[in-house]
């Protein structure tokens, strides 16, 4: 069963963002507005289609925004109470003392972030040595370990060959080894299963679920399919246009969705029924980044779209059951 | 299986493939890479108007199948034969003819890699009947027109754009409309959704399906997401390291595969909402005393197989199962294992 996190009102936060604005290119927004937190030990799923401002919203999390992106708006503090760090203000120095120690990533192709001519030992070794300070000998030692601990068999092995020698899920366990290393409180997954085969992306996502038990690791996930978030996931954020328009423990998101987006990404998602026959699709396409809507983003792509969803902006508003949605034809409760 | 739901499909097979093999250069001494073989023993026919789904993992083979079928890789032994013609035997100035016809058309997992990004669309789904000759400019300007019309693209805005200007799903879209614009009888595609978001995915598979409908050609789809599959495969084919493993028709194969790589496969499946209890430990093991199995004639999954014994130091054919005749599989206990059970677990 998934831990169920502590649901209090200022409770701590491993992440909180608040009211994110992120522009690209010529000062198109891209991310408008987005608040969100990651309670200690949880795993938080960011799910939308590209585009919607998922991977921007998560790039500014970890510091490393696109050449033509910029954040305009919005704090982004990592920790809480005596530990909180402000990503938003940290200038290079502050950033060297969070990035891979405190916060930790891993992205969709794991060969590019890895070095092709050093061995997988090496690379580990690396970043024990220079950043987590252990000697030679300890380094390898403790190397050692987290091959093992992320489920490579044979990790004295392992340890002498080059990325080339190993499949894509070996590594993406080693860069998930080099992630966990210096015990990181955030571990951000950027469609880190999206590439791997269907066995391996079960095996990666049950590592990453065993990683947060043993490790008490906070987990903020993003990806464009639902069903990843449903196998990994205890609270889900729907990004819609550069907006959070449905959030809520994963299994009443999905059980019954509110939003008419979330209903629509339902319909296509993997459901894993092998005798459906029909495949959906979501008619029309999203609005470009910097697009202005007077109301609500999804409006044009939506069946019960109304007059009054497009005379004024939609707030995020709190529904019964810790839940999130921006959409007026949704009941609120009294 | 119910008949309701079986393709309707004419009797001599557009494309048959006879134990095929194909090997790849043999692995030089201390490396980890390959095995030499990338196909062995594989059996399988795909009829006009049907949609075959191909699963396995990486390196099992799915993409040399579809290079062999286009004549693109040799055959070691075995025969592929497309409307009755051996592909394996034609050489020279005979292949080349083969390919140029296009009557065989693959189409790629990322458009924006396949497709040259100066020529414009116009240009590009031009091209291969500008290789297959024969046209005038009056006959092939209308066969582009109405190839990109069967794909959902209205010719005059997308004619004179270059790729860069597309959408990912449009990008895909021509290149669909690329691989139809020859008039072909069979359409294989790599991957062809894997970069598309979940809408666009199904928009392209859906396409896909209407092709078939509306042409009547043969598609078969290389795909890792099996609810793609599900919705719109008629059979599916398992592939595991080099080798046909199972294939049936498509709701059969995911709600009761006979072998324990496709049981694994399906258990393994993200889904939203579980509709399959079967997990991937029910019917996954490690047996690293087993490993060599594999390289001495045994079985290639015994390995990884809970339900692997002796008789698996044998490599099993692929064969139709007792009680479902459109229905087969490699493997020795296939129908027979049982996985383990909701109360084993617990």
């Amino acid at each position: 069963m998934r831990p169920q996190p502590d649901t209090m009102p200022g409770s701590p936060t491993a992440l909180r963002v608040d009211d994110l604005q992120v522009s690209v290119g010529d000062r198109l927004v891209a991310v408008r507005g987005v608040s969100f937190e990651v309670r200690p030990g949880e795993s938080v799923g960011l799910v939308g289609e590209s585009g919607s401002g998922k991977t921007l919203t998560c790039r500014a999390v970890l510091g490393l925004m696109p050449e033509t992106g910029h954040v305009d708006a919005g704090t982004i503090v990592l920790g809480h109470g005596a530990d909180a760090a402000d990503l938003t203000r940290a200038g290079r120095r502050a950033w060297r003392q969070v990035r891979g120690i405190r916060l930790a990533a891993v992205f969709q192709d794991p060969a590019s972030y890895l070095n092709p001519s050093l061995t997988v030992g090496h690379q580990v070794d690396e970043v024990l040595r220079v950043t987590g300070g252990l000697g030679r000998a300890a380094a390898r030692v403790r190397a050692l370990e987290l091959l093992t601990e992320v489920g490579i068999d044979r990790a004295a092995e392992v340890y002498h060959q080059y990325p080339f020698e190993l499949s894509g899920g070996m590594l993406q366990r080693v860069v998930l080894a080099i992630a966990i290393s210096l015990n990181p409180e955030l571990l951000v997954a950027d469609e880190a299963t999206t590439a791997l085969d269907t066995v391996v992306q079960a095996e990666v996502l049950e590592l990453l679920r065993r990683l947060r038990r043993t490790h008490g690791l906070s987990l903020l996930l993003v990806t464009h399919d639902l069903a990843v978030v449903a196998e990994t996931c205890d609270r889900v954020l729907v990004m819609y246009a550069g907006e959070i328009v449905e959030s809520g423990p994963t299994e009443r998101v999905l059980g019954d969705p509110q939003h008419p987006y979330t209903r629509a990404l339902m319909g296509v998602a993997s459901v894993g029924d092998w005798s459906r026959r029909t495949l959906d699709t979501i008619p029309g396409q999203p609005p470009a980044a910097g697009d202005r809507l007077p109301g609500c983003r999804f409006a044009p792509r939506c069946t019960n779209a109304r007059d009054d969803c497009v005379a004024a902006a939609i707030p995020l508003r709190a529904l019964s059951g810790d839940r999130e949605a921006r959409c007026v034809r949704v009941a609120v409760p009294a | 299986m119910s008949a309701a739901t079986a393709p309707e499909r004419s009797d001599a097979p557009l494309l048959r493939v006879q134990d095929l093999a194909v090997r790849y250069a043999a692995p030089r001494k201390g490396t980890h890479l390959g095995t030499g073989a990338a196909l062995e023993g594989v059996a399988l026919e795909v009829h006009a108007g049907e949609v075959l789904g191909i699963v396995g993992e990486t390196g099992s083979g799915k993409t040399t199948l579809a290079r062999a079928a286009v004549g693109l890789v040799a055959p070691a032994t075995g025969s592929i034969e497309l409307e009755g013609r051996d592909l394996g035997a034609l050489r020279g100035r005979a292949l080349r003819e083969f390919r140029r016809e296009g009557r065989v058309q693959l189409v790629f997992q990322d458009p924006l890699r396949s497709l040259d990004p100066d020529l414009t669309v116009g240009r590009l789904v031009s091209e291969p009947l500008d290789v297959a000759g024969g046209l005038s400019a009056r006959d092939k300007a209308s066969r582009v027109d109405d190839a990109l019309r069967e794909v959902g693209l209205e010719p005059a805005s997308v004619r004179s754009r270059k790729p860069r200007h597309l959408s990912g799903g449009q990008r895909q879209r021509v290149s669909l409309a690329r691989a139809i614009v020859t008039r072909p009888a069979l359409l294989f595609c790599d991957e062809p959704v894997s970069a598309l978001d979940v809408s666009n995915r199904n928009l392209v598979l859906n396409l896909l399906d209407r092709l078939r409908r509306d042409l009547g050609i043969a598609v078969v789809i290389i795909a890792h997401d099996l609810s793609s599959l599900a919705g719109i495969a008629d059979r599916v084919a398992v592939f595991y390291r080099s080798r046909l493993v199972e294939v049936g028709p498509a709701r059969d194969v995911l709600e009761n595969p006979a072998h324990p790589y496709t049981a694994l496969l399906t258990a393994s499946a993200p889904s939203v909402t579980r509709h399959h209890d079967l997990r991937p430990e029910d019917v996954r093991a490690d047996d690293p005393a087993r490993a060599g199995w594999a390289a001495h004639g045994g079985c290639v999954f015994a390995d990884r197989c809970r339900f692997a014994h002796d008789a698996c130091r044998v490599q099993p054919a692929t064969g139709p199962l007792a009680d479902r005749p459109d229905h087969s599989a490699a493997c020795h206990a296939a129908g027979a294992w049982e996985p383990r059970s909701q109360e084993d677990r617990a």
